[in-house]
């Protein structure tokens, strides 16, 4: 980071240089102890839950289970405009205060009341009411009876939570090295929620990641759905080695060579409906993607740690996230973005062929994580290649992995084979 | 405005004009290799037109005897991987994307 709280310009394939070589071990993908052992990173890191939009009214509700460690959370907007988040137990024994079936997950309250005993609380947490309170002669201060929260930040529109006590980072600080026109990007009102799938893998969590933000694959496993001939000159890859909570920048360009035959006239026709205009919004949003200002510049897909990634296209983005469900099991969603509600039937038909295209690859992508998973599993290999360039942002996962839970390699051979 | 004459078309706007991208999907999924190439012949070489037509509507105040029409052309992105790019009506080797859900928003977490 330079002086002033500014950031360094990004420059494309830094950080590759501190990454480790050799085979990387296969236990945090494969062993149920090392599973175990992992879930204090879900304790400690920033976790992207929501968008900021879906709370515009104050009681506005959302509440999820981080599953991973089991933690119940609401998140609410106050009355005073602050959205905060709750773990969602009720201080009185423990019930469940919002969410209590499919129906309920989100929605509005004026405040928060137990189904259980109808202890209540404020939207900032306080309690608010005690039904029959002389039962409870020795209570403690009402402070102490406040909901227990949970710290919460946003950045670009996405809110992020922190189960630690006292996370060791601020989000700004997680997330160093995030280019800072993306946040504003992001963030603007002009983004509408499109559409999303959402699905259970049975492989590790980090492999789901580690298929996308990799380029290697692309040209053989996609021959069919993208047609690509990807050379790692198209795939810039930049690690932030230094950030606790960036792994990595993976930037797709398309120059025409990297087309192994002319996309579809259809799909062509759809990019010619879409109504962006990809030059005006690089005017609006400078620095937010296209950092090596290159005229076939197609994708920048970033990596935050633990699990979310965000596929930023000019005039769209996509974002992924993976919830472990258990050290082989995964939940996957994926979710589209488009600016503003689709004007006309071309916009729409542009969208449709987004949506429909990257469902395509995607198919082809979790189908084959899932058998590498098994295959893997077999035990047959302790350790695996992992290739520099274009695929070292698996590579960067797994040291980030490492990194935030203390361990080292040798570690991983000693105690978890 | 002139309606252009789609009418050819009509056998293609009953059996695919599928009011949702799922119905679409399915549709696309069990249909034979030969009726998706047909479907995709007779529509793909249009759909500049129909885009052309459907774009004088404000999305929203489309008419109803056009939603059809749109719907087509929509099937035909849904086919265009089939009869363009791997020749079969699913992909081999590869999820079958009906299986996952289709999420209602951004966190609808369950």
């Amino acid at each position: 980071m330079a002086a002033d709280g500014e950031s360094a310009p990004l420059r494309l394939g830094s950080g590759l240089d501190a990454l480790g070589t050799g085979r990387i071990s296969v236990a945090p993908y494969l062993s149920a102890s090392f599973f175990e052992k992992e879930k204090e990173i879900w304790q400690k890191t920033w976790v992207m839950v929501a968008r900021e939009s879906q709370f515009a009214k104050p009681g506005d509700y959302l509440t999820f289970d981080l599953k991973a460690v089991n933690k119940p959370i609401f998140i609410v907007l106050g009355q005073d405009g602050k959205l905060r988040a709750f773990y969602n137990v009720c201080q009185h024994r423990g019930g469940r205060l919002l969410g209590l079936d499919a129906d309920r997950m989100r929605g509005n309250v004026k405040h928060i009341s137990c189904r259980f005993h109808r202890w209540s609380y404020r939207l900032d947490g306080t309690l608010m009411g005690i039904p029959e309170r002389q039962l409870f002669p020795a209570l403690e201060p009402q402070r102490e009876l406040a909901l227990k929260p949970v710290h919460l930040d946003a950045w670009g529109g996405f809110v992020f939570v922190n189960l630690a006590e006292s996370p060791a980072w601020t989000l700004a600080e997680y997330l160093a090295g995030v280019p800072e026109g993306l946040g504003r990007y992001c963030a603007d009102s002009a983004w509408v929620w499109h559409t999303g799938f959402q699905t259970q893998l049975a492989c590790n969590w980090k492999d789901a990641l580690n298929i996308q933000h990799e380029g290697y694959h692309a040209s053989a496993l996609h021959e069919k759905t993208l047609g690509l001939r990807l050379k790692a000159s198209m795939v810039p890859v930049t690690l932030f080695t230094d950030s606790p909570g960036m792994t990595s920048l993976s930037t797709s360009l398309l120059p025409p060579e990297a087309f192994a035959r002319t996309p579809p006239a259809i799909a062509q026709l759809a990019r010619r409906c879409s109504g962006i205009d990809g030059g005006k919004l690089m005017e609006e949003f400078p620095g937010a993607m296209n950092h090596a200002n290159d005229e076939h510049f197609s994708i920048d897909c970033l990596t935050f740690f633990p699990n979310f990634m965000i596929d930023s296209h000019l005039g769209y983005f996509m974002t992924m996230r993976v919830w472990p469900l258990a050290h082989d099991r995964a939940e996957l969603e994926w979710d589209f973005f488009f600016r503003g509600a689709p004007r006309d039937f071309g916009e729409l038909f542009s969208r449709e062929q987004v949506v429909i295209a990257t469902r395509d690859v995607l198919t082809e992508d979790w189908h084959v994580i899932e058998k590498a998973s098994k295959s893997l599993g077999a035990g047959v290999l302790d350790g695996v290649h992992v290739g520099r360039d274009m695929e070292a942002s698996v590579r960067a996962l797994h040291e980030k992995l490492l990194h935030h839970l203390g361990l080292t390699e040798e570690d991983l051979r000693n105690d978890y084979a | 405005m002139t309606t252009p004459d789609f009418s050819d078309l009509r056998p293609y706007v009953e059996a695919w004009g599928l009011a949702t991208s799922a119905e679409r999907l399915n549709k696309r999924c069990n249909s034979s290799q030969g009726e998706l190439k047909a479907f995709y012949d007779a529509v793909a070489p249009r759909l500049q037109n129909i885009i052309d037509f459907l774009n004088q509507f404000p999305l929203r105040d489309i008419p109803q005897e056009h939603q059809g029409l749109a719907r087509t052309a929509l099937a035909a992105l849904e086919v265009s991987g089939p009869v363009n790019s791997w020749g079969a009506p699913l992909l081999e080797l590869a999820h079958d994307p009906r299986e996952w859900r289709t999420k209602t928003h951004y966190s609808d977490y369950r």
